[in-house]
C-alpha cells in the first residue's frame, strides 16, 4: 500500500514538472527575460503571481522556464549514459579478466573526481558552456553507473540460470541481452531513478557557482545565486527556486523508493 | 604480515590498486594542463602587458618548459608531484602548493565538523529507529530523510544565512574563521548526508539483526535495545565507517559550494578563483588534491573495515 502511494506520487510530480518544461512558453504569464524595473522587488500579486526579482522579471515565468535546464538536461544525458553502462557494465562483468578490470581501474578513477570539480576544470577548455556540463555529468556518472551496474552484474553472474544459458550454447552476448540484462534492469532503474534526483541537483550547483549556463539564465540555481544580493531585501526570492528544486527530486527520489519496495530489494547499502 | 594469509594478500591488492588509481588521478589532471584550450605561456604575459608579442610569449614558454616533448614534460610533472611541486600559480604567481596548503585548513576544519555531526545523528538516529521499528519516530525520521536528501546544501546553506544571520543574527553573515562562524556551514553540508547516511545505516542494522547470533542472544533473554549497543552495532561498523570515509571523501568535493555562501577562503573558494582567473595550474593543483583525498580515504576505509572485523570480505567489484 505504502509504496503504490510512494510511486504515484512519485509519478505525478515528475509529470507536472515535465509538463510545466514541456508547456513553459504557454502557461508562463511572462517572457522570463523580460525585465520590468518598475516593479523590482514585487510582491506578489495578480499580474505576478510569485513576485518579480531584482530586476522586476516574472518570478513565476523564471521558475517553470528553470525546469527547462534541469530537466531537458539530466534526462536524456542519463538515458544515453545508463545504455551503455548497461552493456558495458554487464559484458565486462560476464567476460571478466583484463577487460574488466580495466573497466574498474578506470570507474575508480573517474569516481576521484567529484562532479563538481570536473565540471569546473572543463570550462576552462570548452567555449559552450552545455557541453561542458553535459561532459562532467556524463564522466561522473558513467563511473557510478558502471560500478552499480557491475555489482549487481556480479551477483547474477553468479547464479543458476547464466550457467544453464552458457550449457544450452548461447553465446556470450545473447547471454548479455536476453538473460543479464533484462534481470539486472528493475535494481538498475532504482538507480537510475534516484541518479537523475542527483544530477539536477549538480546542474543547479553548476549555475550557482556561475559554472556553465550564461549570467542571468532562468535556470533554479542560478536564479539562487541571483536572490543571494537580495538576501536583506527579498528573501523569498531565495525560498521558491529550492522548493522547486527539492520538490523536483523529491519525486524521482520517491519513485525510486516506491520501486526499490516493489522489486523486493533492500540493498541501500549499495546505492550510496 | 602475511602469516594472516588472506588478510595481507587484501591489503596487498589494495595498497597496489591505491598506487594505481593515484597515477591515474595525476595523469588525468596532467592531461587537463596540457589539453585545455588556453595557453598558459599567453596568459602569464598577456597578464602584465596587453600588447605582448610572440617572441615574449614564445620565452616563457621556453622557461616553463612548455615546448619540450610530450613525454617529457610528462615524466617533469611526475617528478612535480612526488616532490609537492604543483606549478607556480598564475593568478597570484605563487607555488601553487602554498595556495592550497593555505586554503586547506579551513576546508578540514569544516569537514571535521561536518563529519562530527555526520557520525553523531547518524548513528543516533539510525539506532532509534531500529528500536522503535515503525514507531512514531522511526516514520517521522524516514520523511526526514527523504525530504532531507533532496536539499541541496548550498540552497540549506542559504537558508541557514538568512534565518541565522540575517533574520536572527546569532551569527556572523561572513565566517572569520573561528568555530563558532563555521557551525552554519558544516551543519548545512552535514544535513544532506546524514539523510542518506541513516537511512543506509538503518538498513544495514536491520539486515544485521537477521543474522543466527542476534536470535541467539534473543534466546538468551537479551532486549533488543542490548543487542543492537552491544553487538549488532560492532558488526555494522564496516559499512558505516566505509560510509563515512566515501563522504568525508565527497564533501571536499562539495565544500566549493558551501564556502562560496559563507565567502570562506577555502580549498573550493581556492578552486572558484583559479576557474575565474583560467589558471590551470591552480585548478589541476586542487584536483589533484580532492581527488587523491577521495582515494586516501576510500583506501583507508577499506583497509580499516578489514582490520577491525575479521569477517567483513566485502570483495570490491
Amino acid at each position: 500500500m505504502k509504496r503504490k502511494v510512494q510511486i504515484t506520487a512519485g509519478i505525478m510530480l515528475i509529470t507536472f514538472f515535465v509538463l510545466v518544461a514541456v508547456c513553459a512558453p504557454i502557461f508562463a504569464p511572462h517572457n522570463p527575460n523580460t525585465t520590468n524595473l518598475a516593479m523590482k522587488n514585487a510582491a506578489p500579486c495578480m499580474e505576478y503571481p510569485f513576485g518579480c526579482d531584482q530586476l522586476g522579471r516574472c518570478e513565476l515565468s523564471r521558475l517553470m522556464y528553470g525546469a527547462r535546464y534541469s530537466l531537458g538536461l539530466s534526462i536524456p544525458v542519463l538515458f544515453a549514459l545508463a545504455v551503455t553502462a548497461l552493456f558495458f557494465g554487464c559484458y565486462s562483468c560476464y567476460k571478466g579478466g583484463i577487460f574488466s578490470e580495466i573497466i574498474r581501474l578506470l570507474c575508480d578513477i573517474l569516481m576521484a573526481f567529484p562532479v563538481l570539480v570536473i565540471a569546473m576544470a572543463l570550462v576552462t577548455s570548452f567555449d559552450s558552456p552545455t557541453a561542458c556540463i553535459i561532459i562532467a555529468i556524463s564522466i561522473s556518472m558513467l563511473a557510478w553507473f558502471l560500478r552499480m551496474v557491475r555489482s549487481y552484474a556480479k551477483t547474477e553472474c553468479g547464479k543458476e540460470y547464466i550457467e544453464a544459458a552458457q550449457i544450452s550454447g548461447a553465446s556470450g552476448l545473447r547471454i548479455v541481452f536476453r538473460h543479464l540484462i533484462p534481470n539486472v534492469l528493475p535494481q538498475f532503474v532504482v538507480y537510475f531513478t534516484t541518479g537523475i534526483a542527483s544530477v539536477i541537483i549538480s546542474i543547479s550547483s553548476f549555475a550557482f557557482l556561475g559554472v556553465g549556463l550564461v549570467q542571468g539564465t532562468a535556470e533554479w540555481g542560478a536564479m539562487l545565486n541571483d536572490a543571494r544580493n537580495s538576501i536583506y531585501t527579498n528573501p523569498s526570492l531565495i525560498i521558491y527556486p529550492g522548493i522547486c528544486l527539492v520538490i523536483c527530486c523529491a519525486g524521482f527520489n520517491l519513485l525510486g523508493e516506491g520501486l526499490r519496495d516493489a522489486i523486493g530489494k533492500e540493498d541501500e547499502t549499495n546505492a550510496s | 604480515m602475511f602469516t594472516k594469509g588472506n588478510l595481507g594478500r587484501k591489503l596487498l591488492k589494495r595498497l597496489l590498486n591505491f598506487v594505481i588509481v593515484v597515477w591515474g588521478v595525476v595523469t588525468l589532471s596532467f592531461c587537463l594542463q596540457v589539453f585545455t584550450g588556453t595557453d598558459p605561456a599567453e596568459m602569464i604575459v598577456r597578464k602584465n602587458n596587453l600588447f605582448a608579442t610572440e617572441e615574449q610569449i614564445q620565452a616563457v614558454r621556453t622557461e616553463l618548459g612548455l615546448d619540450a616533448p610530450f613525454h617529457e614534460r610528462y615524466l617533469d610533472y611526475i617528478k612535480g608531484v612526488f616532490h609537492g611541486d604543483l606549478g607556480t600559480a598564475i593568478t597570484n604567481r605563487k607555488p601553487v602548493i602554498q595556495n592550497i596548503m593555505e586554503a586547506l585548513p579551513v576546508t578540514c576544519i569544516i569537514i571535521i565538523m561536518a563529519m562530527v555531526w555526520i557520525m553523531l545523528f547518524t548513528t543516533l538516529v539510525a539506532v532509534f529507529s531500529v528500536i522503535r521499528k515503525n514507531g512514531i519516530f522511526d516514520n517521522a525520521a524516514r520523511l526526514f530523510c527523504i525530504i532531507g536528501i533532496c536539499v541541496p546544501s548550498f540552497w540549506l546553506a542559504l537558508i541557514l544565512l538568512s534565518v541565522f544571520a540575517v533574520k536572527i543574527p546569532v551569527f556572523s553573515v561572513i565566517a572569520d574563521g573561528s568555530i563558532k562562524s563555521l557551525i552554519l556551514p558544516s551543519v548545512s553540508m552535514a544535513v544532506p548526508v546524514i539523510c542518506i547516511a541513516t537511512r543506509v545505516l538503518r538498513a544495514s542494522i536491520l539486515n544485521e539483526l537477521k543474522s543466527d547470533y542476534v536470535v541467539y542472544a534473543k534466546a538468551r533473554g537479551f532486549s533488543n535495545t542490548q543487542i543492537i549497543y552491544g553487538e549488532v552495532l560492532r558488526n555494522a561498523l564496516p559499512a558505516a565507517i566505509t560510509l563515512f570515509a566515501q563522504y568525508c571523501a565527497a564533501l571536499f568535493g562539495t565544500s566549493a559550494l558551501v564556502e562560496n555562501v559563507f565567502s570562506i577562503e577555502g580549498l573550493g573558494s581556492y578552486l572558484i578563483k583559479s576557474c575565474e582567473g583560467m589558471d590551470i595550474y591552480g585548478i589541476s593543483g586542487a584536483i589533484l588534491v580532492c581527488a587523491v583525498l577521495f582515494v586516501f580515504f576510500n583506501t583507508v576505509a577499506d583497509i580499516l573495515s578489514a582490520v577491525i572485523c575479521p569477517a567483513y570480505r566485502g570483495e570490491r567489484i
